[in-house]
C-alpha cells in the first residue's frame, strides 16, 4: 500500500521549471532518498510534500488523502531540517513537546511520550537544557525526537546530516537507519551525499535539473545506472571527453582522446557525436598478465593510498589518463611510478553523456 | 598642488594673524531676532567705525547669559552683554558683574539717574513695558484695565504669558497688586490668575508665538510688549497698544560688563555707544522702545506706542532684586497652582 | 576568540570620548546636585543637602511630573510597538519590491529637523489648526478640541518622531528570525497565528527590547518636542530640568532631577531586559 505518492508533481517559478512533473509512489515503511546535486529540485519536492511550497501542477497523496491544498499544520508530517531549526527559546523537553501539545496531548500522556522520544535518540537526561547548550549532533537528535514524537505518518529529512562532521555523520546514519527500521515509519530523505543515500535507502531517486533520472534500489542505481548522468554522479567516475565511433545494436564503440577505442554495451548517442565518456574507477582493472587481449597499454603516473584502497593514475596512449582503483594489499598494491601496466575495462561499465565542453 | 595648498594656507594664516593683531574683537551677548539686527545697525556699526575693533555677537536670552556667566565663573567668554535688569541684579548678587566706571563714559551725564543699578553693577539701556495688545478688528472698545482680559466677551480668545516669560510674570504681579497682594504675599494674585490661565487659549512661552495667534485670529487680546507689537504692526498685523489705567509694568533691558573680561576699556566704549543719543534714538525708532538718554526726542508715532509721559509715569518698575530673589518661589507656585 | 586586551584596545577610543565628553561633565554635576541654591545670590558655599533629591519624592508636583514622564515613555513605547510591528513585519516579510519604498517612507520623517516636524504638528493640532478646522467645517464639533499642550498632542508628536527607530530595530529582528524554525512549528501543527505567537514573536524579542528601550529613553529625555507640544502646562522631566537650569537658575535642583531621570532610565532598562530575557528563554 502506498504511504506517499506524487502524481505529475511540478513546480515552476515564472518560466523556470525547478521540478518537472514527477510521479512517484513510496510504500508504507519504506526509506526513500532523493539524491542529486544542489539545485536539482529535490528540496523543492520535500518542501512541497511538507506544504511549505505550493506545487504549480500535480497532486500529493498521503495514504489515500489528497493533501495538495492542505496547509503544513494539517498534514501530520514530521520534518527534520539541515539547520536543525530547534526553538532556541524553549528547552529540549518543550521542543519535543511542541508538536504533541498542538495535538492536544497533555498531562501524563504528554510527559510519557516526550520522554519516550528523548530516550529513542538517547537524550533522556537533556530535557531541561536549551538547544544552544548542546553539540551539533545532539541538536540534530533533538530535532529528530521532536519530529518523531507526534508519530507522523511520514518523516521528511532535508539534508539532516550535512552540518555534522564526518565521523558523527557515519554514526548518525546507522542510528537513523536503526530508528527508522524499528519504528517502520515511511521516510523521505533528501541528500546530495551518495554514500548516505545508498547506505540508508530502500530505494533512491536520482535527480538532475528537476528531472527524475532513475528511481530504483541502491544496487540498481550503482550497478545499472539508467543514464550517463547517474553513472557520472554515483561512485568515483573517470570522465574523459571523446566521440562515438560507431553504433551496433544498443551499444557500439567510443574513442577516448584520439587513439584509444573501447566497446560500450549501451549508448544513447548516434555515431559521430562528441560525448563525455564515464568509466568508474572501480571498473578499471589493472591486469597482471600484460598479454591479455583488449588490454590498454600504459604507465603508472601517480599512486595514492587511502587505507583500504589504492588509486593509480595511469597514462595511456595519446596522453589520456584514467584512474584505476584496487585493493591496498595484493600483487598490484605497490607499483612504482613509470611501471608499465595494462588496463581492462568492461563494456558494461562504459557510459556516455552529452559533452559538457560542447554545450550539451 | 601640495605646494599651492601650502602657500595658500600660509597666506591665509598670515592674513588671519594680521587681522587679529590689528583689530581687537569684542564679544557682545545680545538677544536674537530683530533685536540683534537693531544692535548691529545702531550700536555695532558706529562702534566699529570709531574704534577699529570688530564685534562678534553671541546670541541668547537673559537667563542663558546669566547661566553662562555663572558657568564661566569670572572668566566670561563675553565682554559685555544685554540682559534683563532682574537677571542683572541676580548676577550682581552672585558677584559676577564688573562695576561700570561712569568716568569712562562721555554720555553718562545724559542718562536718567534711575537707570543705574546698585553699585553701578549694570545700567538700564532702554525702557519698555508689559501692556495690553489687542486686535482692533475684534475689540471695539479699547481695553482700559488688566481685568478686561477676563471680560466674558473674550472668553477663550485671549492669551497670557507663562511665568517663564517677562510678560507672564508682569501680568501676574500686576493682577496681584490689583487684588490687594504685595510682593511678599502673592496669594491674591495666584487666586486671581488661576481662572484666567485656565480659560486662556494659550499660555505662551515665546513672545513671537503671539504673532501667529493674532494673525489667525485665535486670540483678540493679550498682555504683551508694545515694542513687539510695533514691529508686528509694521509687518501689517492689525494690532493696537493699550496702557491699563492701573499702570503698565516696566521692562528695563540693561547692559552689564562681566567680571573677568580683558577688554574692559573697549567694553566701556561699546557701552558709551549704546547710551549715546544717536545710538538710543536709532534703537528707539527701529525697535519701538523707550530711551534712557534725556537728549533723545521721540517721534509722535513712537510716543503712542512706547511708555512715555503719563504712561511712563504710571508704570510700575518692580525692584529687580526682589524679582530675582522671589521668582523661583513664584515660578514653583505657578507651576503647581496655576499651570496644572 | 579575541583577547580581552585586544578588545579593550578596540573600544578605548570610544570609551575615552565618552569619558571626556559625557561621563566627566555628568560627574561634575554630582556635587552641584547636593548643594543649596539661594535665589538672588547663587549657590550657597560649603552647604550640603539632600533636599534636592528628597523633594522629588515628597513634592506632589515633582512626583506628578515624574509619573507623567514615565507614563508618557511607556505609552509612546507601547504605541510605537503596536503600530511598528505590523509595519516592520511587512517590510521584513512582504514582497521584495515594497521593501525599499516602505523603508524610505519610514525613514523620511527622520530627515526633517525635529523643530520643523514639531511645528508641523502645531500647525495641525492648534485650536485653529488643520484638524480642528476640518472637524468644525464638517460640523462634527462646534468648539475646537484641545489637541495640544496635553497628553494627546505629546503622544501624537512623540510617536511620530520615534516610530522609525522602533520600526528599524524590529525589521532587523524579524529578518533574523530563521524561517526554518517557523516552518518547523508549522509542520508540527501550528496555525499561522500560533507560529507567530509561539515562534516569531519570542524570537524577535531582542529587537522588541532594543526598540522599546531606545524609544523609551528617547521619549523620557526628549526636550524640544515636549517644549513645543506640551508647553508650560504639560511639563515632563526634561522640560522641568531645562526650566530649573535656564529659567530659575536653580542648578542644584536641575542636577538632582537629571540624576533622578538617568537612574530611572537605567533602572527601567535593567528591569525590562531581565523580563524580556526570561520571556525569550535567554536568561
Amino acid at each position: 500500500m502506498s504511504a506517499l505518492s506524487f502524481e505529475q508533481l511540478g513546480k515552476s517559478y515564472g518560466d523556470v521549471a525547478v521540478v518537472n512533473d514527477i510521479s512517484l509512489t513510496i510504500r508504507e515503511g519504506e526509506f526513500v532518498s532523493l539524491l542529486g546535486p544542489s539545485g536539482c529540485g529535490k528540496t523543492t519536492i520535500l518542501r512541497m510534500v511538507a506544504g511549505l511550497v505550493q506545487p504549480s501542477r500535480g497532486r500529493i497523496l498521503i495514504g489515500s488523502d489528497d493533501v495538495t491544498a492542505l496547509p503544513p499544520n494539517k498534514r501530520g508530517l514530521g520534518l527534520v531540517f539541515q539547520s536543525y531549526a530547534l526553538f532556541p527559546h524553549l528547552t529540549v523537553y518543550e521542543n519535543v513537546a511542541f508538536g504533541l501539545r498542538r495535538r492536544k496531548v497533555a498531562g501524563a500522556g504528554l510527559d510519557k511520550r516526550v520522554k519516550e522520544a528523548l530516550a529513542m535518540v538517547r537524550l533522556a537526561d537533556f530535557g531541561q537544557r536549551y538547544p544552544r547548550q548542546l553539540s551539533g549532533g545532539q541538536q540534530q537528535r533533538v530535532a529528530i525526537a521532536r519530529a518523531l514524537a507526534p508519530r507522523p505518518r511520514v518523516l521528511l529529512f532535508d539534508e539532516p546530516l550535512s552540518n555534522l562532521d564526518a565521523q558523527l555523520r557515519d554514526e548518525m546514519q546507522i542510528e537513523l537507519k536503526r530508528l527508522q527500521r524499528g519504528l517502520g515509519i515511511t521516510t523521505l530523505f533528501v541528500t546530495h551525499d551518495q554514500g548516505e543515500a545508498l547506505s540508508m535507502s530502500d530505494r533512491v531517486g536520482v535527480m538532475a535539473k528537476g528531472v527524475m533520472q532513475q528511481f530504483a534500489t541502491p544496487e540498481d542505481i550503482y550497478h545499472r545506472p539508467a543514464t550517463g548522468f547517474v553513472a557520472s554522479f554515483i561512485g568515483k567516475p573517470n570522465r574523459v571527453s571523446g566521440i562515438v565511433v560507431s553504433r551496433a545494436g544498443k551499444g557500439g564503440v567510443v574513442r577516448l582522446g584520439n587513439a584509444i577505442e573501447l566497446p560500450a554495451a549501451s549508448l544513447d548517442q548516434p555515431a559521430g557525436t562528441r560525448v563525455d565518456i564515464i568509466i568508474r574507477q572501480e571498473a578499471v582493472r589493472l591486469l597482471s598478465d600484460r598479454s591479455e587481449p583488449g588490454g590498454l597499454q600504459g604507465t603508472i603516473a601517480l599512486r595514492s593510498f587511502s587505507g583500504s584502497r589504492v588509486q593509480y593514475v595511469v597514462r595511456l596512449a595519446g596522453g589520456v589518463e584514467l584512474v584505476a582503483e584496487t585493493a591496498s594489499h595484493g600483487p598490484n598494491a605497490a607499483l612504482a611510478p613509470e611501471t608499465p601496466v595494462v588496463l581492462s575495462v568492461d563494456a558494461d561499465s562504459v557510459f556516455t553523456m552529452p559533452s559538457e565542453g560542447a554545450g550539451a | 598642488m601640495s605646494h599651492c595648498l601650502r602657500y595658500t594656507t600660509a597666506a591665509l594664516l598670515t592674513a588671519g594673524l594680521s587681522v587679529i593683531a590689528q583689530a581687537e574683537e569684542l564679544v557682545v551677548g545680545a538677544f536674537g531676532g530683530s533685536f540683534a539686527d537693531n544692535v548691529k545697525a545702531c550700536h555695532v556699526a558706529a562702534f566699529e567705525k570709531a574704534t577699529g575693533a570688530t564685534v562678534s555677537l553671541k546670541l541668547g536670552n537673559s537667563s542663558q547669559f546669566a547661566a553662562a556667566l555663572r558657568a564661566t565663573g569670572g572668566k566670561s567668554d563675553m565682554d559685555i552683554a544685554y540682559i534683563d535688569n532682574s537677571l542683572a541684579a541676580q548676577t550682581h548678587g552672585e558677584n559676577l558683574n564688573e562695576r561700570i566706571d561712569r568716568t569712562k563714559l562721555k554720555n553718562a551725564g545724559d542718562i536718567i539717574p534711575t537707570a543705574w543699578g546698585e553699585d553701578d553693577s549694570y545700567v538700564v539701556a532702554m525702557v519698555s513695558a508689559t501692556a495690553l495688545v489687542y486686535n482692533p478688528k475684534l475689540v471695539k472698545t479699547p481695553p482700559t484695565s488688566w481685568l478686561d482680559i477676563a471680560d466674558p466677551a473674550y472668553a477663550g480668545k485671549y492669551a497670557i504669558g507663562d511665568i517663564s516669560g517677562t510678560a507672564g510674570l508682569h501680568y501676574f504681579l500686576a493682577l496681584n497688586k490689583l487684588e490687594g497682594g504685595t510682593l511678599e504675599n502673592v496669594d491674591p494674585g495666584i487666586e486671581a490668575i488661576k481662572p484666567i490661565a485656565k480659560g486662556a487659549a494659550v499660555l505662551y512661552t515665546q513672545a513671537d508665538q503671539l504673532i501667529s495667534l493674532f494673525e489667525r485670529e485665535e486670540i483678540a487680546i493679550a498682555p504683551w510688549y508694545p515694542d513687539r507689537a510695533g514691529v508686528a504692526m509694521d509687518k501689517g498685523l492689525s494690532l493696537a497698544v493699550a496702557y491699563p489705567k492701573e499702570g503698565a509694568v516696566g521692562i528695563l533691558p540693561a547692559v552689564i560688563i562681566p567680571k573677568g573680561t580683558t577688554k574692559s576699556e573697549l567694553a566701556h566704549k561699546f557701552l558709551d555707544q549704546i547710551l549715546s543719543a544717536e545710538g538710543q534714538a536709532c534703537f528707539s525708532e527701529r525697535a519701538y522702545i523707550g530711551s534712557v538718554n534725556t537728549k533723545v526726542q521721540l517721534s509722535d508715532r513712537l510716543k503712542e506706542i512706547v511708555p512715555y509721559g503719563e504712561t511712563l509715569d504710571k508704570a510700575w518698575f518692580v525692584d529687580p532684586k526682589v524679582i530675582a530673589k522671589n521668582s523661583p518661589t513664584w515660578t514653583r507656585r505657578w507651576q503647581r497652582e496655576v499651570a496644572r | 576568540m579575541m583577547s580581552v586586551r585586544r578588545g579593550l584596545m578596540l573600544i578605548a577610543p570610544l570609551a575615552l570620548v565618552l569619558a571626556a565628553f559625557f561621563l566627566v561633565p555628568v560627574l561634575m554635576l554630582l556635587p552641584t546636585s547636593f548643594s543649596e541654591y539661594m535665589p538672588g545670590s547663587g549657590l550657597a558655599k560649603g552647604v550640603w543637602t539632600l533636599e534636592n533629591y528628597t523633594r522629588i519624592v515628597t513634592d506632589e508636583y515633582y512626583r506628578e511630573v515624574v509619573l507623567r514622564t514615565l507614563g508618557l515613555g511607556l505609552s509612546v513605547t507601547l504605541v510605537c510597538l503596536v503600530l511598528g510591528y505590523p509595519l516592520a513585519f511587512l517590510i521584513a516579510r512582504g514582497p521584495e519590491r515594497w521593501r525599499l519604498p516602505l523603508i524610505l517612507l519610514v525613514i523620511f520623517p527622520m530627515m526633517l529637523n525635529l523643530v520643523v516636524r514639531s511645528f508641523g504638528w502645531i500647525a495641525l493640532l492648534a485650536n485653529r489648526g488643520l484638524v480642528n478646522n476640518l472637524l468644525i467645517q464638517m460640523g462634527l464639533i462646534s468648539a475646537p478640541i484641545k489637541l495640544m499642550f496635553n497628553l494627546t498632542g505629546l503622544m501624537i508628536g512623540m510617536t511620530h518622531i520615534y516610530l522609525p527607530f522602533m520600526v528599524l530595530m524590529l525589521v532587523a529582528a524579524i529578518r533574523n528570525v530563521p524561517r526554518d524554525v517557523e516552518a518547523a512549528a508549522a509542520t508540527l501543527g501550528s496555525s499561522r497565528l500560533h507560529v507567530f505567537t509561539s515562534v516569531t514573536l519570542p524570537l524577535s524579542a531582542p529587537g522588541i527590547l532594543a526598540g522599546s528601550i531606545l524609544v523609551f529613553v528617547l521619549t523620557i529625555s526628549a526636550l524640544v518636542t515636549p517644549r513645543m507640544l506640551g508647553g508650560p502646562t504639560y511639563r515632563v522631566m526634561a522640560t522641568l530640568i531645562y526650566d530649573e537650569y535656564m529659567q530659575l537658575l536653580d542648578w542644584p535642583s536641575g542636577s538632582a532631577l537629571s540624576f533622578a531621570l538617568t537612574i530611572m532610565a537605567i533602572g527601567i532598562i535593567w528591569l525590562s531586559s531581565r523580563l524580556t530575557k526570561r520571556w525569550a528563554g535567554m536568561a
